[in-house]
């Protein structure tokens, strides 16, 4: 009993130092934004290299997540329920938790594990030093510019994401109880509120600078050897795709019941 | 110069340096050697504030910059000291040009053309003209260390410090490598610590050894009494049996 206290305490203590650490270096990462003058061409690269990596498994993703909300839904609406509600219904699960989840933990996968692996690398390879002892911040040089790619690459993303997953979710659904498009759409308008995209959108914007946070916060505190580099991406995967839903969770209790 | 006075180091239970003393002196060249794990690589992270000693002091041209923040660092001591990592540590998603360019970056007073010029000059000292737009890792290991070297050299520091300039090289590289410090050293006026366990060749080109043992520096001399101390741990490792029973 004494043994799962201590060990609790001590995760939690570690859980609350990385808590610490990350948040120290977001800040500074978004302080670092006045130091850089020439962030633009960097930003621009991280940009086309977060939708390149992220866009194809974010397409395979949406379009089966999107098949099979189509699916369950028109599953539910046998019986006496009028189809138009399905186009609702859809809508508001997409837009609200499963467009946003999906993303989240496509990125993850892809993008913070990415960038926990290149600068854990970078890392153990000394170029992190290298940076240091030419008095250049890594953290601004590093993290501040693939953060602001994130906060408009990450929202972009989802947008898409989005569409794809409604367009087929309206085939799936189609295929089982043969809704219209008319009717798909006459639900979708009744009950689409612009509170709904802007949730989608701030959960899509939260996940990306989470996302991008942990996956440098792991990187740059990267362990000596190889074995640091593969814990490194591990850590950053499991935080960030805990934190997806975690984060899911809370946004949606701030927007919907604060 | 640079003096460290009475520096200890520890990572958790790891006592790593204890009570290292040594002086850099204007315009010398000095090698530190020491089995491999001893420590050396700490040491010189040390002088320009990559590692945080737990106690002890270094000042730079009388300059106390121990507690200096990473801030003062980046301001007044690492414009004047580069530093040559023990595998290059180039960064290896840019060319060998825009490597050394970004060197430059902290010093923003340098001109566009002055940048340029910087450059090619660092490339031609180290036998690398035409290598600009090379990758990293297109590089040989010998013009790996020479393009380091080339960025090292780009921002006119004072003072170099050379983490295992030549390890793994071929002896005619190593040489090569050893005629570079030794011209910079004349024709820039640098001064230099280098960290080498290559004997010979420190002989050739050292003004002084100093000898990292056990977290001390057990001994420093110049490079021409260095057949002739009675120091028996330091004779060891001149003679190449420290390896034997150690390792
Ligand atoms: N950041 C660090 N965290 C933990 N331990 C470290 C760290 N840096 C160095 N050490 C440990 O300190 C000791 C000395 O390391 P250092 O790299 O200075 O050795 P070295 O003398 O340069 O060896 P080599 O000749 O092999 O390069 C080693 O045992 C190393 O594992
Ligand atoms: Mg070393």
């Amino acid at each position: 009993m004494d043994n799962l206290l201590v060990k609790t305490g001590s995760s939690l203590k570690t859980f609350f130092t990385e808590l610490g650490g990350i948040s120290i270096m977001v800040f500074k990462a978004f302080a670092a934004i006045r130091i850089r003058h020439n962030f633009i061409p960097q930003i621009i690269e991280q940009f086309i290299l977060i939708g390149k990596k992220s866009l194809p498994l974010v397409v395979v993703t949406s379009a089966f997540m999107g098949l099979a909300i189509g699916v369950q839904v028109g599953f539910q609406m046998t019986g006496f329920t009028p189809h138009w509600i399905a186009g609702g219904m859809i809508l508001r699960t997409i837009l609200i938790d499963l467009g946003p989840i999906t993303i989240g933990l496509v990125l993850s996968g892809r993008i913070s594990a990415g960038i926990a692996a290149e600068l854990g690398t970078m890392k153990v390879t000394e170029q992190v030093d290298a940076l240091r002892s030419f008095a250049i911040d890594p953290i601004g040089y590093l993290v501040t510019p693939r953060l602001i790619a994130a906060i408009f690459s990450v929202p972009a993303l989802l947008v898409f994401s989005n569409s794809i997953a409604i367009l087929l979710s309206y085939v799936s659904c189609n295929m089982t109880i043969h809704i219209t498009w008319n009717e798909f759409v006459q639900g979708m308008r009744y009950s689409f509120y612009v509170s709904d995209l802007m949730t989608s959108l701030i959960k899509s914007l939260v996940f990306g600078v989470v996302l991008i946070s942990l996956g440098a916060y792991f990187g740059l505190n990267c362990q000596r050897g190889a074995k640091g580099v593969g814990s490194a991406t591990t850590l950053a995967v499991v935080w960030a795709s805990v934190s997806v839903f975690v984060l899911d969770y809370v946004i949606s209790t701030i927007v919907f019941y604060a | 110069m640079i003096e460290i006075n009475q520096l200890y180091k520890s990572f958790g239970k790891l006592n790593v340096l204890h009570g290292v003393d040594l002086t850099l002196c204007d315009g010398e060249i000095l090698t530190v050697f020491g089995k491999s794990g001893v420590g050396k690589t700490v040491l010189i992270k040390a002088i320009i504030g990559l590692i945080e000693p737990d106690s002890g002091s270094i000042s730079i041209d009388g300059v106390d910059v121990t507690n200096f923040s990473e801030k003062q660092f980046n301001e007044k001591v690492r414009p004047h000291i580069s530093f040559v990592f023990q595998d290059g540590a180039l960064w290896d998603s840019m060319t060998v040009g825009a490597n050394i360019e970004l060197a430059l970056h902290a010093q923003d007073h340098i001109s566009e053309a002055e940048r340029r010029s910087r450059i090619q000059e660092s490339l031609r000292l180290v036998d690398l003209s035409g290598a600009e737009d090379v990758y990293p890792d297109e590089l040989s290991g010998g013009m790996l260390k020479r393009a380091a070297i080339a960025r090292a050299i780009a921002t006119r520091p004072r003072y170099l410090l050379y983490d295992e300039p030549t390890t793994g090289l071929d002896p005619i590289l190593t040489n090569v490598i050893y005629d570079l410090i030794m011209h910079l050293n004349q024709k820039l006026g640098t001064t230099s610590l280098i960290i080498s366990h290559d004997i010979s060749g420190m002989e050739k080109i050292s003004n002084r050894v100093s000898l990292l043992h056990d977290g001390k520096v057990v001994l420093t001399c110049d490079t021409e009494d260095m057949w002739e101390q009675d120091n028996e741990i330091f004779n060891e490792f001149l003679n190449g049996k420290a390896y034997s029973h150690e390792e």
